[in-house]
């Protein structure tokens, strides 16, 4: 018990509040420290020009994601509840490998898979008649940056959701369904009515838990920017820049230590609101009356 | 006639379920052929044109990534991986077999401060942590890395909840009552009898590691002491042209984890929905 505590106290819990200290100061690598109060949450707040910008980003992320992979990931896992166990186990150990995979073997793969040249996705669209001619993901206007980074996360997580779902499925008592098929329900009424609010815990967990993992997205946005070659490409606007990675490419590579304390705690104000604001909202649809 | 067309229906319902699972599958796995074909092809032949069938430069690829040192960053990624995970199973089972076996002053208080940091994420103490490393002279070398990843709660919440259900009371009781110490009671019961979820958790642990790419980003400089992830992001540098090779660095990075996943998916399954079961 007291390893894990001093472990736990000195590499983690002091950190924290260090980090809180550190992010009242100006420290930067190389410098004298001053102790500056609130001026570095001042000016994260209202005049940092990649703030807000990073976190319009993670937002839309965020949104697009989450939704997507919640109904797919009850509709797969509701077809999946219904095949046989051998196809069961290997559909779901297929579909949740990318889950598992290194975020750089995903970043990289998604920028061949993406690429203007070779890319499967650009050979399909144009197949289809979608584009004209392949084009440049990375320089593309920013909603399709995005629907790129969309996908990606889609692809990468809708294995966890499906197994998740499926898991909680296997807990649903066996009556339930027989009485509403004597009654006469039809598949899509089954799943409605009893399927999806049976599985009310866990969509509650996946959504807050995927809330805090997605607002810290870094791997994925920072690999799939560089592209293939692997160097930054310099546009104007950064659609597929996170909060994170602004924390990075601002703060740690010129080493504003301070500031960026500040940023990952602004961060974490914001993943704090977001989370509360999530459980008010789920807590009043439970009591309407309350 | 109505009998025969529910029948009818029930088939096609059926197919049309497993037609869209067998297209989300071969979505999912698509990529990881592609990667594996890439690995068998030269630079020229993966940046001019889409190659869906195996090539034949997988030797040349697989000196290339000799030469570039790959082998060293595969036994750093390991090696870091396999003692940051067992540091962190070892102490987390401390911690979990405390709160779940002993009632002590204070053991509710230790619980809510697991549960409460469970909902912090690490970047948030990253600055800090990373001052601290450098006041202890760590940064520049592996332990950075290794103790990052020990010092998290969601193992010992794991092991805490498990441990109630895996350890009797009466069998710690018996052998208090044989004169054993407690420390001995720990390693001869406690951990035996919680095989599983200490299995799982050095799983999870040993993937997170071996994946993590920011931190390895932020605290290893130095060529020799690189991970996989940092070897493969810096690739580029040394070899810009040889996307061939680098593929197969990927096949090499990704390849340990599926066979831990594919021979170990029951313990997957229990470890990655224990979290959500209970809460």
């Amino acid at each position: 018990m007291a390893p894990f505590f001093i472990i736990f106290g000195v590499f983690f819990l002091f950190p924290t509040l260090y980090s809180f200290y550190v992010s009242l100061t100006d420290n930067k690598i190389g410098r004298e420290v001053n102790f500056i109060g609130l001026q570095n949450y001042i000016r994260l707040f209202t005049t940092d020009q990649h703030f807000w910008p990073s976190v319009k980003n993670t937002f839309i992320i965020v949104i697009f994601t989450l939704p997507t992979v919640i109904v797919l990931g009850i509709l797969l896992a509701n077809f999946l509840f219904n095949e046989k166990r051998r196809g069961r186990v290997f559909f779901q150990t297929a579909n949740y490998l990318p889950n598992i995979t290194s975020p750089i073997a995903i970043g990289i793969i998604f920028s061949l898979m993406f690429d203007q040249k070779v890319g499967i996705v650009n050979k399909i669209l144009v197949k289809l008649g979608i584009f004209e001619q392949a084009i440049n993901w990375l320089t593309a206007p920013s909603y399709l940056q995005r629907t790129m980074l969309v996908l990606m996360c889609i692809w990468q997580s809708l294995g966890y959701y499906m197994l998740m779902y499926l898991s909680a499925m296997t807990a649903i008592p066996q009556d339930l369904y027989e009485a509403a098929k004597v009654d006469g329900a039809n598949k899509l009424q089954i799943l409605l009515r009893i399927t999806v609010p049976m599985l009310k815990n866990t969509t509650q967990f996946l959504i807050i838990n995927s809330m805090i993992g997605l607002l810290q997205m870094f791997d994925q946005p920072y690999l799939l920017m560089r592209g293939l070659s692997g160097s930054a490409i310099n546009t104007i606007e950064k659609p597929l820049e996170t909060v994170m990675v602004s924390f990075y490419e601002y703060s740690m590579k010129t080493g504003r230590l301070g500031y960026g304390a500040t940023v990952t705690y602004g961060l974490f104000i914001i993943i704090l609101l977001c989370v509360s604001i999530t459980r008010w909202v789920i807590s009043k649809k439970e009591d309407p009356y309350d | 006639m109505t009998n025969s067309r529910t029948k009818f229906q029930k088939k096609f319902d059926g197919f049309l379920s497993k037609l869209l699972l067998i297209i989300i599958t071969v979505v999912s796995l698509y990529p990881f052929y592609s990667l594996l074909i890439m690995s068998t092809h030269t630079n020229a032949e993966v940046i001019s044109r889409l190659n869906l069938l195996p090539g034949k430069a997988l030797l040349d690829n697989i000196k290339v990534i000799l030469k570039a040192g790959f082998l060293r960053s595969y036994w750093n990624s390991f090696y870091v991986a396999m003692l940051s995970s067992f540091i962190r199973v070892f102490v987390s089972a401390m911690a979990g077999y405390a709160l779940a076996i002993y009632r002590f002053r204070g053991r509710s208080a230790c619980a809510t401060i697991v549960l409460l940091t469970m909902m912090v994420p690490f970047n948030v103490s990253l600055v800090g942590f990373l001052i601290e490393m450098n006041t202890f002279h760590l940064t520049g070398t592996m332990w950075p890395l290794i103790i990052s990843c020990t010092s998290s709660s969601m193992g010992v919440y794991l092991l805490m909840s498990t441990m109630q259900d895996t350890v009797p009371l009466q069998i710690v009781e018996s052998a208090r009552i044989d004169g054993a110490g407690e420390f001995s009671i720990f390693l001869r019961f406690g951990i035996p009898l919680s095989k599983a979820p200490l299995t799982t958790l050095f799983l999870l642990s040993f993937i997170a590691s071996w994946n993590n790419f920011m931190n390895a980003l932020i605290f290893i400089n130095k060529r020799e002491q690189y991970t996989v992830p940092m070897a493969i992001f810096t690739f580029g540098d040394q070899f810009s042209s040889e996307y061939g090779a680098r593929m197969l660095a990927l096949v090499l990075a990704t390849f340990p984890i599926l066979i831990i996943y594919i021979f170990n998916s029951k313990h997957f399954v229990s470890g990655i929905t224990a979290g959500a079961i209970k809460s």
